[in-house]
């Protein structure tokens, strides 16, 4: 292997360099030969670890991803997503209510038909995951049944 | 144009479709089953919506998910692909009832079309050779020996409602007719809810050989070649190529203007394929498939054409980008249909894809929604990859196509690679000496 050739004016040059423009590092590549000069003191990671994910604004703070709960209503089509019968109307249900199996819970509407989705279980409604209009996909978390 | 498109598809043909919207700056949906959650045109394209658990008839064969589905991303137009509800004729009105442009075929031709009886007789009469057989459905009551005999045995008894090689039977003597007819009526009934079936004669060793064409708004259909599907294993293709070493181009030129004038008469729309067997010269047709078929890619190979965004522009009202005279044929293409199947026994490997890594290099082509770290789904068809490979000459992408496989990389699952392998160095098939049988006949061959 070829005796390493060190250009030390280039060196300083580019240290000046650093130390003009506020750099931390210059790289430079010239036939097949690779030069890099940074500045003292622990480099910079290469790779920003992204910040810890912000939970979504429909959640509440205190606790787990709710379509893992056990009491989660998951929604059984493609549509969009009422949360009253009609424009207007009151609500379904609300948080605190209590339902029994197969009390409507929301009204998913495809291709111009309105589809009633019951309540699969008996119980308490704790969480309301969907907005009124929103489309939902198949399995969507809709709401949590304590 | 449209300016966002439905993916009712999965799989390698779905991505297909997603890049040929993405060329045009088409938007994409992809609508998919829970188990498709981390597939690669799912996570490439523009929006997705799961529209269902694993099991198609609940997810790519539910018809109110896929229309809810373009309702909720406001697309304009949907694809249906190949398989699943691609030739469903009820699903491409309603569809077009809804206000969304069904990249196929009008309804009615589907249906024409998918009637195996009435597509014979319609093609016929536009002048399209066709198998001698009963020209119609076989009603009780009817002579089926006398008929049988007059065509000559041994003879074929197959479903009206069928096709793709499912529900027939042969009757090799006039001793077997009768359980034949019975046993193809009944398993018809069971497998497609319809007994009718129809009576042709029964060809020994024949090719089969299909024509591709493109059909537009304007009055302009054109052909783009056949291609030789001979390889096939239970009526499944294993590997086409485009030209087929069966014809010259006298051939070609003949049988493509007698098909491209027929469907002109038709009045047909998008893009199709007449199949035929071929025999001692001699063609006969057997359906007509009204959707892209999974090889397109070799004859997009050697036409240089882009096969899904003619059918897109077709449905769009864009002409064609071509008429017949600039459609030029160069070279030779093969694809290998590269399954997740143990390469001995056929049984599918579903699984998780350890490594992955596909062959690269002038004229090579991989259509694979494969990636590695990817599980191969056990609820769907097998085909995983098409490896599509094009040479100035068939020598020279036979060379091509071995070298290709070998360096094809799909770890943790078993798959029809090395069937491949085998098969390209096999002197019969570098010799193009073989027909629909041959396959299995070779297959059957003990080993060593």
């Amino acid at each position: 292997m070829a005796k390493l050739d060190v250009d030390k004016d280039l060196i300083r040059d580019l240290a000046e360099l650093l130390e003009e423009t506020g750099l931390s590092e210059i790289e430079m590549e010239d036939n097949g030969r690779r030069l890099r000069v940074a500045r003292g003191g622990t480099p910079a990671p290469a790779t920003v670890s992204p910040p810890p994910v912000a939970a979504p604004a429909s959640e509440s703070p205190d606790d787990q991803d709710p379509a893992s709960h056990p009491g989660v209503v998951h929604s059984p089509m493609v549509g969009t997503v009422y949360l009253a019968a009609e424009p207007g109307a009151a609500p379904f249900v609300t948080i605190g209510d209590k339902v029994s199996i197969g009390q409507p819970l929301v009204i998913i509407e495809a291709m111009k038909t309105m589809n009633q989705i019951p309540a699969p279980i008996a119980g308490t409604v704790t969480r309301i995951l969907i907005a009124d209009s929103e489309p939902v996909e198949f399995d969507d978390p809709l709401m949590v049944i304590e | 144009m449209f300016e966002k498109v439905l993916i009712a598809n999965r799989g390698e043909i779905a991505l297909r479709i997603h890049r040929a919207c993405r060329e045009m700056g088409i938007a994409t949906v992809a609508v998919h089953s829970t188990a498709d959650a981390d597939a690669m045109h799912v996570r490439l394209a523009d929006q997705s919506v799961c529209i269902g658990p694993p099991n198609a008839q609940h997810s790519y064969l539910n018809v109110p998910a896929i229309i809810a589905a373009a309702e909720i991303t406001g697309a304009d137009a949907i694809h249906p692909g190949y398989g699943f509800l691609a030739e469903n004729a009820n699903f491409a009105e309603i569809v077009e009832e809804h206000g969304f442009t069904f990249i196929g075929p009008k309804a009615d031709h589907i249906r024409l079309m998918g009637d195996k009886i009435a597509a014979k007789r319609t093609v016929r009469k536009l002048g399209i050779p066709t198998v001698p057989g009963s020209d119609g459905p076989l009603e009780r009551g009817d002579d089926v020996a006398t008929l049988a005999r007059k065509i000559g045995y041994p003879v074929l008894i197959k479903a009206s409602a069928g096709g793709g090689g499912r529900g027939m039977k042969v009757a090799r003597t006039p001793e077997e007719l009768d359980t034949a007819l019975a046993a193809a009526r009944s398993e018809s009934k069971s497998a497609f809810g319809d007994d009718t079936v129809y009576l042709e004669k029964y060809l020994g060793n024949p090719r089969h050989i299909e024509v591709q064409i493109m059909a537009d708004s304007h009055g302009n259909v054109v052909h783009l070649g056949e291609r030789d599907c001979s390889l096939q294993r239970r009526h499944q293709k294993v590997l086409e190529e485009a030209p087929s070493p069966a014809l010259n181009a006298a051939d070609r030129r003949k049988i493509g203007d007698t098909v491209r004038k027929a469907i002109g008469k038709l009045g047909y729309l998008g893009v199709g394929t007449i199949e035929f067997l071929f025999e001692n010269g001699e063609f006969y047709f057997i359906e007509m498939n009204t959707r892209l078929q999974v090889e397109h890619p070799v004859t997009e190979m050697i036409t240089d054409l882009d096969i899904v965004r003619e059918q897109i522009n077709i449905a769009a009202g864009t002409p064609l980008s071509c008429r017949q005279k600039d459609i030029t044929f160069s070279g030779h293409a093969i694809e290998c249909r590269i399954n997740a199947e143990n390469p001995d026994s056929f049984a599918p490997t579903p699984g998780r894809v350890s490594d992955y890594h596909a062959p690269g290099g002038l004229d090579v082509r991989v259509d694979s929604a494969l990636y590695a770290g990817y599980t191969v789904p056990p609820y769907y068809d097998s085909l995983i990859a098409k490896l599509i490979v094009h040479g100035r000459t068939r020598n020279e992408c036979l060379m091509r196509l071995r070298r290709a496989l070998e360096e094809f990389v799909i770890g943790g699952i078993h798959t029809t690679i090395p069937l491949h392998l085998k098969l390209v160095t096999e002197p019969e098939f570098i010799d193009g000496l073989y027909s629909i049988r041959w396959l299995e006949d070779w297959l059957a061959r003990p080993k060593g």
